[in-house]
């Protein structure tokens, strides 16, 4: 059904993983962005 | 049936020269989804109110969680490690977010029931299947580096809340439009939205997960690497003889201890600071326990690489012994300062997501990587167990110093002392684990075993 060659489809896994990473990196970085501010400033006085 | 062969293992294995550090973000998207139930407790005062009942019928909701976690990962890590990370992956995206649509319902119908079935028993068991999902697969393409690669994955458990708490509270303001009193419909909303951002979170990690070949290995690394150092082996023990071995039930020992001392904190941490100085808000205090989810995060990953290059059975001493005598100096010096005391604590909640990160890599170090996540299922029952005594340990002392009496820090000293004495016998425990015996090894060809292979 597809005619998509091994090529192609290995660059889409890689564009996918490397999306990915972005994803949970911004995710990760927004968290630990909240919790610090929270934190750090109301224990920071 | 076609289209779902695409999820089969076979299906999953990696083209040569796939680079593997394209594996991690689809680990991490798992446990930075399935992490949220940590921040379940932003939903509790508001579905109390909703629900016109107490604290404790909505505690129930995570419990069932918690246990239906433990159990799945121990009842389906065989099947696991048979139908491979993809089919795992899918079918704990589809729990997770259905018990989140399951408990929107139940909101919206003002069933609590549909709550306890939804969130708690159905996405109680795609927490179980997701946390076990990635283990195995990244330990096999990190044999170099185990405890980096267990970390990476086991520190997203623990940034998931620190991501959902926010988001869940920005969502409920946003559809209530306002963040004072959140009606129904706004958690009915702020539930759906997070089932369908986990649901595709969740399949994107699905979908970028691969498996090595059977034959690949990292550039330059051999299996005899790695067998040469002690308690590593070159060996595999099956998941079934694996529970027969005294190994098992000592690293058993070893995360309940770790896991019952660091819960301790964690579900007081709020009331515990403000019974240490009465200066501390409400406020303040909830800042402190951001900082102790940051501290378990970094924890994981931290700690867990750092055992790469001591070993396990030292990294564990350090968990074990360092956390008794940090314990100590919270029962001691812990009302000498704010600063020493979130020190003092953030330091243990470190050692705890260490524990939790760790854990898998030692498995491997002693039973080999064959059914390594299978094992790890079955020692997570150890978890399940810690999350009740943990709580049981400081919540009956501190009621019983009440009756007594007894005020502020005072509630707590002899739960300190008592999370003391449980990370003596986890450190004694950890002290007593040696090579697993060769009679519960594996059969293995004599041509195939790795060290055969390397030596000739």
């Amino acid at each position: 059904m597809s005619d998509h060659g091994p090529s192609e489809r290995r660059s889409a896994s890689v564009a996918l993983a490397l999306f990915l990473w972005v994803v949970v990196l911004a995710g990760l970085a927004y968290g630990v962005a909240a919790a610090f501010t929270t934190a750090v400033v109301l224990i920071g006085g | 049936m076609a289209a779902l062969a695409f999820l089969d293992r076979e299906n999953t294995v990696a083209p040569p020269n796939y680079h593997r550090w394209l594996i991690p973000p689809a680990a991490l998207a798992v446990h930075l989804s399935i992490g949220q139930v940590y921040a379940f407790s932003v939903f509790k005062q508001h579905l109390v109110a909703h629900f016109d009942t107490s604290l404790t019928p909505i505690g129930i909701i995570f419990s069932i969680a918690i246990v239906m976690l433990g159990l799945s990962a121990a009842v389906g890590g065989t099947w696991v490690e048979r139908n491979g990370p993809r089919m795992t992956m899918v079918v704990s995206a589809l729990c997770w977010s259905s018990g989140f649509g399951i408990g929107a319902l139940g909101i919206a119908t003002d069933q609590l029931w549909l709550l306890y079935l939804g969130y708690g028993f159905l996405g109680g068991i795609g927490l179980g299947l997701g946390y076990i999902s990635p283990v195995s697969t990244l330990i096999k393409w990190f044999p170099d580096r185990p405890g980096l690669a267990t970390g990476l994955a086991i520190m997203g458990f623990g940034g998931g809340a620190l991501v959902a708490s926010p988001l869940s509270n920005s969502l409920m303001a946003y559809y209530n439009g306002s963040p004072e009193n959140i009606r129904g419909d706004a958690m009915v909303r702020t539930f759906v939205t997070l089932g369908i951002l986990y649901l595709v979170v969740m399949l994107l990690g699905a979908f970028t997960v691969r498996v090595p070949s059977a034959d690949w290995r990292p550039t330059g690394w051999s299996p005899a690497t790695t067998a040469g150092h002690a308690l590593q082996t070159g060996d595999n023990v099956s998941a079934a003889n694996a529970i027969r071995t005294p190994q098992f039930w000592l690293l058993w020992t070893v995360l309940f201890c770790n896991v019952t001392a660091g819960i301790g904190i964690l579900e007081q941490a709020s009331p515990m600071i403000r019974d240490f100085f009465r200066t501390v808000t409400f406020e303040e205090a909830a800042g402190y326990v951001g900082l102790l989810s940051l501290c378990n995060m970094a924890g994981r990953f931290v700690w867990s690489s750092l055992s790469d290059v001591i070993g396990r059975k030292n990294i564990y001493m350090l968990y074990l012994g360092l956390g008794a005598l940090l314990y100590l100096l919270v029962a001691i010096a812990g009302t000498a300062s704010v600063g020493l005391f979130v020190a003092l604590t953030g330091a243990i909640l470190s050692f705890y997501g260490g524990g939790f990160a760790t854990v898998p890599a030692y498995l491997k170090d002693l039973f080999g990587g064959y059914q390594v996540g299978a094992i790890h299922g079955r020692l997570l029952t150890a978890w399940s167990a810690a999350g009740v005594a943990g709580p049981l340990i400081v919540n009956a002392f501190a009621d019983s110093g009440l009756r007594a009496g007894k005020e502020g820090p005072d509630l707590y000293t002899v739960s300190l002392y008592t999370m003391v004495g449980v990370l003596v016998v986890g450190f004694i425990a950890n002290l007593l684990v040696r090579p697993v015996h060769a009679r519960f090894h594996e059969p293995v060809p004599e041509t195939d075993h790795p060290l055969a292979r390397v030596e000739g």
